[in-house]
């Protein structure tokens, strides 16, 4: 029998405080996530033409740059890799938010976990846009960067090498967590989605065995993927960005994009959450969760003013020749303009005109908006960091600093187009991954029913949340 | 010319029978303003029936911070241009290093405010405990009614329906 | 949480208010040899003021050395305040309950220590009354000059003064309730001091309702606080340019979550301490520090990723000079072994031990691992300031060594006596665990029936 140590008994008696989501059972879950998956709504269909038609628009891009400039100027693909480095900005970390709040042990993870593992599809499309990149990276023999008295290719073999790494850790994340899922669907499906859902459900059970390594898998995987990510940040982003432009000698740039991948994993995260939310789904993807991301995307944009600060500072207050030139650079000169739409967009905008207020940042609409916001900030930020550095003259990398004045690469048609097609690219393959994967985890929305009561607490009904661990 | 009001207070055993004593007082006619629950540690909101309290601590911190910056600037900007000696290359009114003072500044006017807001706004510091009992700490609660003499009849009967442990009264002026 | 204890109200106020009330041996005895050691650090600092700075080992070129390590370390020993109580408080995590006053109480303490070692540091520090009066006073007043804003040594006092007062207020407004417990609870003077400290406090669902939104208000204004401390610290090092190592703009972030990492590791130590001398193994249990344990993976993990680019990032230009003081911090000696037992004793002695679920619920063992995180993090501090010092600049005829004076040890460790003995006179005072706090985790606590399984569960508002 269920008891509360401090329940009221027999009161007749006005109850107020009736919480927004009430209790509700396993089954309910079930049939309500599965309906939805069956049948998500014309949207789909329409929001997987837009996206596909803006992949072919970036793929047709993609061609005529490579036939008219070739490959072997940086200048021209600026944009393109300023493109793939917002994908790993936000799509390529969006697993993280699943996996730090399982870490954490919060319960609200449970309605978004899938929608952020599921950007891991997204990250396959991520990896296919990196292949060209390596072979524009110069060798690292006798120019700054991290990889002292390695061999001139290490950049490009140990950067592609983590990426795929890390693509694959969070392909497994979402595999694995999808397994319970997959097992009970097969059931109910024919053709070709029973044979994928039988390789990957496989001859799950539910023995309490499963569950454990089940458990003991997910907590591996995240740690690895934590990891992994984040060291993966920190190489592609000395190599692609911070080595290529000289006398940016900066410790935190690093610590900064991946401090970005969070804000674009919590911003990316979100969109999903709403876009989904609007055509059902609402008892699991609810305001907790809106709420609780929100708070964690104010800290980060936070954050990443404070880490821009302390790089901007140091800099600043120095007043060396190469950091006199990377100010000049990046931020006063050619790059003004992109550097004032990251600071607006990934801190003033989003901080103090929706998420330090709380009545916004206890919404739905508020952080969703606050989080598109934020994600145009990543693109200016990426924009600024990585045309800069690609946009170097070539005699130029490896200089002690910048010399002279450098002008600003102005994308043309072709990069709009490139960008648009890179984004329509990582919307089409997490489009088409809502149709494969259910978009709310069904077994851990069963387990949530278990633990998850809503009771009477004297004269008003209190949420009972089970902490079994 | 003063008038008499009574205090009672009731002190019960348990939060089950507090809340009982609630709802007797609101059946009797007592608005929410009328009476106040004492305990010795916070019950989540509303577990009494009490009213959602209503408060503007939000406002000090607001005020506080433009205080604060207000005068971190007339400092840094103030001493600066009194004497303007150009140190380190950098100009006199420097603006990062003034952001950071102003910074501090307006962070410690926010939290003075805010800690001013919150005495205030719990209507403290109070001279004298009014009619009060030390076992509240020790986990009675107590339901303490202000009201006019002929109402507290009714007052008492409301909470010893409701199974109160013990109560006391006190007789006081209103100015 | 898993290991509740059935206590009443009156039974944890008992429990609680003990070390206040009651008179224990140890306690005198404890106190009386800390006395001792403040003593012979007060006559330490007498007979540097008289005689000079001379009398330490600073000398050209190591001009900061003992004293502004330990002046940083402390510092880093107050972030672990604002990271127990406003962050566990903004995540609602139950298990800060015992340890956000203890950590809070330590920040103040530990702040104030902090601030006495640049005053020792100026030699004459009476001159310092010349500076004090920002901006209203001239310093000096021969010349008649402002304080220079652009000096990182005034973002100091400025951030550590707000950072003093808000962790001062802080705790006074959450002590409030448990000074009217103290009240009720006592006669004489006692309850005359706690009457007038309690402010009138009744216990109203007002004055709880706002006690708890300050707690949540002023841990969301404290945290930029708390991070803007310790970064400006690290300000001190970073906006020079002419030392090797130290103009690095990773440095704001890396000293923070170095101070959260010695701070966490501090608290745990102190409230591993009040169990065992106050009796409180019922409130401070093996799952508290089974979280703090986990937590202490995740910071000290977050701390070596930023020392690894921070070492990193020092060889990335191929400057020769930088170089070279790299090779001197881990090759030379003493520096080496100083480097290899900071590294070991910050990161990989105590967090392979920490991944061990017995490890973290062994008190003894959380104990001493927590002090040797608190030994490698003194040793980082030293090793990020002398060695760079030694080797300053290109001409090899300034370049010195540093060896520290027995007054430079008796101040530290009289730093030390300061710290730990203002806790424990805290803890005379006013009670070192939240009363209401452990009240309060009493009501909301509650039990959900799963199959034959009771599972511990807490009642939240939503």
């Amino acid at each position: 029998m269920e008891t509360t140590s401090s329940e009221s008994n027999g009161h007749n008696g006005h109850h107020r405080h009736m919480p927004e989501i009430g209790e509700y059972t396993a089954q309910v879950a079930n049939e309500e996530i599965r309906a939805w998956f069956g049948a998500p709504g014309s949207w789909h269909g329409k929001a997987l033409f837009v996206a596909g038609a803006l992949l072919v628009a970036g793929i047709v891009a993609f061609v005529i740059r490579a036939s008219s400039d070739g490959f072997d100027e940086r200048g021209p693909w600026a944009y393109y890799a300023a493109g793939f480095a917002f994908l790993l900005t936000t799509v390529g970390s969006a697993p993280l938010v699943s996996v730090a709040l399982r870490m954490s042990k919060a319960h609200w993870r449970r309605g978004l976990s899938r929608l952020s593992e599921l950007f891991a599809i997204s990250s396959i499309f991520m990896l296919i846009v990196y292949i060209p990149l390596p072979f524009m990276l110069p060798v690292v023999d006798d120019r700054p960067s991290l990889w002292i008295n390695w061999h001139g290719h290490a950049p490009h073999i140990y950067d592609s090498m983590l990426l795929v790494t890390t693509v694959l850790c969070g392909l497994a994340i979402l595999l694995i967590g999808a397994r319970p899922d997959f097992a009970a669907l097969k059931h109910e499906t024919k053709g070709i989605r029973r044979w994928y859902y039988s390789i990957i459900g496989g001859n799950w059970k539910g023995t309490k065995k499963e569950w454990q390594r089940l458990r003991a898998a997910q907590g591996v995987l995240g740690g690895l993927y934590f990891m992994m990510l984040i060291f993966t940040q920190l190489i592609v982003s000395s190599d692609y960005a911070l080595a290529l432009i000289p006398g940016w000698k900066d410790s935190i740039y690093p610590a900064f994009y991946s401090l970005t991948g969070l804000q674009g994993a919590l911003a990316v995260t979100l969109i999903a959450m709403f876009w989904v939310r609007r055509t059902g789904l609402q008892r699991y993807i609810s305001l907790d969760q809106f709420w609780g991301l929100a708070k964690l995307l104010l800290a980060t944009s936070l954050l990443w003013f404070y880490f821009w600060w302390s790089g901007f500072f140091v800099f600043w207050y120095g007043r060396s020749v190469a950091e006199v030139g990377v100010l000049e650079y990046m931020i006063k000169g050619a790059y003004l303009a992109p550097f004032l739409g990251a600071i607006a967009f990934s801190f003033f905008v989003p901080c103090f005109f929706f998420l330090i207020w709380n009545p916004i940042r206890k919404s739905i609409r508020g952080p969703a908006i606050a989080a598109t916001i934020v994600m145009l900030g990543i693109m200016f930020s990426r924009v600024r960091e990585y045309v800069a550095a690609f946009s170097i003259p070539k005699g130029m990398v490896g200089s002690t600093h910048i010399e002279g004045i450098l002008g600003t690469n102005t994308p043309d048609a072709i990069d709009i187009l490139l960008l648009l097609g890179i984004l329509g690219g990582s919307a089409f393959f997490y489009l088409v991954a809502l149709r494969i994967f259910p978009a709310v985890n069904i077994w851990e929305q069963r387990e949530f029913t278990l633990l998850r009561k809503v009771r009477p607490y004297f004269k008003r009904y209190a949420v009972v949340l089970g902490k079994p661990d | 010319m003063a008038n008499k009001r009574r205090s009672v207070l009731g002190l019960f055993n348990d939060p089950g029978t507090a809340a009982d004593g609630v709802e007797a007082l609101q059946n009797a006619g007592f608005g929410a303003n009328d009476f106040e629950i004492l305990t010795g540690a916070p019950y989540p909101e509303g577990a009494f029936g009490e009213e959602p309290i209503k408060h503007r601590l939000y406002y000090f911190p607001l005020v506080g911070a433009v205080v604060g910056l207000s005068l971190a600037l007339l400092a840094t900007v103030g001493t600066q241009l009194s004497w303007p000696l150009v140190t380190g290359g950098k100009p006199v009114l420097a603006i990062p290093p003034m952001a950071i003072i102003s910074y501090e500044g307006t962070m410690l006017g926010a939290i003075l405010f805010t800690i001013l807001g919150i005495v205030f706004e719990s209507r403290l510091p109070r001279l004298g405990l009014g009619l009060y009992d030390a076992r509240i700490n020790e986990g009675k609660i107590g339901l303490l009614v202000a009201c006019e003499p002929d109402q507290m009849g009714s007052a008492i009967d409301a909470m010893q329906g409701a199974g109160v442990f013990e109560i006391k009264q006190e007789e006081w002026e209103k100015a | 949480m898993q290991e509740r204890r059935e206590k009443t109200e009156s039974q944890i106020n008992t429990d609680l208010l003990s070390a206040m009330l009651d008179n224990h041996l140890w306690f005198w005895i404890v106190l009386a040899g800390l006395g001792l050691v403040i003593l012979a650090g007060a006559a330490a600092a007498g007979y540097m003021f008289d005689r000079g700075l001379g009398v330490t080992g600073l000398n050209r070129p190591v001009f900061w050395g003992f004293f502004i390590t330990n002046f940083v370390f402390w510092v880093g020993i107050s972030h672990a305040g604002v990271m127990l109580s406003a962050i566990l408080r903004l995540a609602q995590a139950e298990w800060r309950r015992p340890a956000t006053r203890a950590a809070e109480v330590l920040t103040i303490f530990s702040l104030a220590t902090a601030l006495i070692f640049p005053l020792l540091h100026t030699g004459r520090p009476w001159r310092v009354f010349y500076w004090v009066g920002l901006p209203i006073l001239p310093y000096d007043l021969s010349r008649g000059i402002f304080q220079n804003v652009r000096s990182a040594l005034l973002w100091d006092p400025s951030a550590i003064f707000t950072y003093l007062t808000s962790s001062t207020l802080f705790v006074f407004i959450a002590l409030v309730p448990d000074l009217a417990v103290a009240r009720d609870r006592t006669t004489g003077w006692r309850r005359a001091l706690y009457a007038t400290l309690a402010l009138g406090f009744r216990g109203n669902a007002r004055q709880w309702r706002l006690q708890a939104i300050a707690g949540i208000l002023l841990s969301a204004l404290i945290l930029p606080v708390f991070v803007s401390v310790h970064s400006i610290v690290s300000w001190d090092f970073a906006a020079a340019v002419s030392v090797e190592g130290w103009h690095q703009t990773i440095f704001a972030p890396y000293f923070v979550i170095g101070a959260v990492h010695s701070g966490v590791s501090g608290v745990v130590t102190a409230m591993i301490l009040m169990a065992w001398l106050f009796k409180w193994q019922d409130y401070i249990r093996p799952e508290h520090f089974d979280a703090l344990g986990r937590l202490l993976i995740v910071v000290a993990t977050a701390w070596f990723y930023f020392f690894f680019i921070e070492f990193s990032f020092g060889l990335f230009s191929q400057e020769p000079s930088e170089i070279a003081l790299r090779q001197t911090q881990v090759f030379g000696q003493p520096w080496g072994w100083m480097y290899l037992t900071f590294i070991m004793a910050s990161y990989f002695i105590p967090v392979p031990l920490w991944m061990f679920r017995r490890v973290r619920r062994s008190l003894v063992l959380m104990f001493w691992t927590t002090i040797l995180v608190n030994i490698g993090m003194w040793l980082e501090r030293f090793l990020i300031i002398v060695p760079s010092l030694m080797r300053k600049q290109g001409l090899t005829f300034v370049w010195g060594d540093y060896n520290p004076s027995p007054i430079e040890v008796l101040l530290v460790a009289a730093s030390f006596a300061v710290v730990l003995g203002g806790v424990l006179l805290f803890s005379k005072i006013f009670p070192l665990i939240p009363i209401y706090d452990a009240k309060e985790g009493k009501y909301i606590e509650a039990e959900i029936q799963v199959g034959r399984r009771t599972v511990p569960a807490v009642i939240r508002e939503e």
